[in-house]
């Protein structure tokens, strides 16, 4: 045997760790995501802490004190979820005529990792031009707010902005249906987010996020959500550009209670936003000061910006 | 599969897309780091790694596609700190390898034999220059090519090139005495023996 074959072989009992055993790292490594100032030796005091309170006059129905209280509130939330769906077939989509463009603009605020392990909000506009025709050059009109690269404009086939489209599924390759939809995800997890429920929310939120996911698509994601145990409700809540609507959310315990909600306008079906808040005070957020907020809107233009 | 770039790209407008990185190489590199340090301390190696990753995501170098090499890169800086762990894990090696519990699938002279060369080559990993050591084990134990290291030592290929060569040299040629002197001052501690 040579000696790097024989190198090789040493300590090659050595098994990979479980995920169980992995889960306390993951666990911290899942609170960074939300926290601003990650304790560190010789780190200085965050320079601005941003938060946004609730909206005020927001009726928070999710703060549940027994299961009883709770699968009331999630059968409420399955409940606006069917009227959702039915919303998004009864309206249909916007869709663009030839030469038209379907327009998505986020308006963000995130928090942006200013370096040295401090955090603070940051806005960012995010204008993304579908082509009628999918297959031709898309454009991304983009504000970094205070990110680097500060502001960009980028037209790509495809959506592919930067190095993977900026719609991550093939729609047409989905199932529709709300079971088959929650099937495809649930059997699709990989062990990944603090739990199984969680991660299904995250992913199935992902594809409603863009903005760009078809009615009947929109339906069947909105009947997959109501599948997933202890997703609740809230009402009026608005989103960062003060329009209101129903929030559809998953709070996490083993997350120390932080919450993910996507806010859809009841009465077209449509996403308008994003919401995250922390349910408990813990990592110096108070109870339900908000960590994210966007708003989403979709509509039909007949032109987009050149680079 | 995204590409390793575009995760870290998104995770700069959704900080949770990271997780998708923990997901793909936190049990590989948990597993080097293991094998090097010991399994208690690859449990602080992994979870440091990621996080001061996280923290350095906006520093990450898009054009390249792979994240392993800084990963991995991240985890060997923190290993250092952690040599006495790490001469500790190469010692217990050597002390198996002179007590082994034989098994019957080779004559006894084999397995004596195999022993012998485990110990030497556990002895000499040990003694040998740390420098020489993370090349040589990103490329044994992680399966890097020599451009991986480089990027995950941020050191030129050609110094790549070099440290491997002598590496080799002093797992093929260091007597094993317990005499030999070592005038570098980067050796994985004796302390632990």
């Amino acid at each position: 045997m040579d000696k790097l074959t024989l190198l090789r072989t040493l300590r090659n009992d050595v098994a990979e760790p479980s995920s169980e055993q992995l889960a306390p790292s993951l666990n911290k490594l899942e609170r960074a995501f939300h926290t601003p100032d990650r304790p560190k030796k010789h780190t200085r005091a965050p320079r601005v802490r941003v938060l946004f309170a609730v909206a005020a006059g927001a009726v928070v129905l999710t703060m549940v004190a027994g299961n009883l209280h709770m699968s009331a509130q999630s059968a409420q939330a399955a409940s606006i979820l069917r009227d959702a769906a039915g919303a998004s077939i009864q309206y249909s989509d916007v869709i663009p005529g030839p030469d038209e463009y379907l327009f998505v603009r986020t308006h963000a605020s995130w928090p942006m990792d200013v370096g040295d392990g401090e955090m603070r909000l940051n806005e960012q506009t995010i204008d993304v031009y579908m082509p009628s025709d999918p297959t031709k050059d898309w454009v991304l009109d983009r504000d970094w707010g205070e990110g680097s690269p500060g502001v960009e404009l980028i037209a790509a086939q495809n959506g592919v902005f930067y190095s993977d489209p900026w719609v991550e599924y093939d729609y047409a390759s989905l199932p529709t249906d709300a079971r088959e939809l929650f099937e495809y995800f649930d059997s699709r997890y990989s062990g990944g987010s603090a739990s199984r429920d969680e991660n299904n929310f995250t992913r199935m939120v992902t594809l409603l996020r863009d903005g760009l996911a078809p009615a009947e698509l929109r339906a069947g994601l909105y009947g997959a959500l109501t599948l997933i145990p202890g997703v609740t409700s809230t009402a009026n809540v608005e989103n960062l550009d003060g329009v209101t609507g129903i929030a559809i959310g998953h709070t996490e315990p083993l997350r120390f209670g932080l919450r993910d909600e996507i806010i859809i306008d009841p009465a077209t079906g449509l996403v308008i936003g994003e919401r995250q808040i922390s349910t408990r005070a813990l990592f110096g957020f108070g109870i339900n000061e908000v960590i994210s907020l966007t708003a989403v809107e979709t509509t039909v233009v007949d032109a987009a910006p050149q680079p | 599969m995204n590409k390793d770039s575009g995760v870290i790209e998104r995770s700069l407008r959704d900080p949770a897309a990271f997780g998708e990185l923990f997901h793909r190489y936190a049990a590989p590199l948990h597993r080097y780091a293991a094998r090097r340090a010991g399994e208690s301390l690859a449990d602080d190696v992994t979870s440091e790694t990621f996080l001061i990753a996280f923290e350095r995501r906006t520093a990450f170098d898009l054009g390249r596609d792979d994240a392993r090499p800084w990963l991995f890169g991240i985890a060997t800086n923190l290993i250092h700190r952690h040599r006495i762990a790490e001469a500790r894990t190469l010692k217990s090696l050597e002390r198996a390898a002179a007590e082994p519990e034989y098994d019957n699938s080779r004559s006894v002279d084999e397995f004596v034999d195999a022993q012998r060369e485990v110990k030497k080559m556990a002895r000499r990993l040990r003694r040998m220059p740390s420098a020489d050591r993370d090349c040589l084990l990103l490329f044994a134990w992680g399966d890097f090519t020599y451009e991986q290291i480089a990027q995950s030592l941020d050191i030129p290929i050609g110094t790549v090139r070099s440290r491997m060569n002598r590496a080799r040299r002093i797992l093929r040629t260091e007597p094993l005495s317990e005499e030999v002197h070592h005038g570098q001052t980067h050796f994985a501690s004796d302390s632990a023996q």
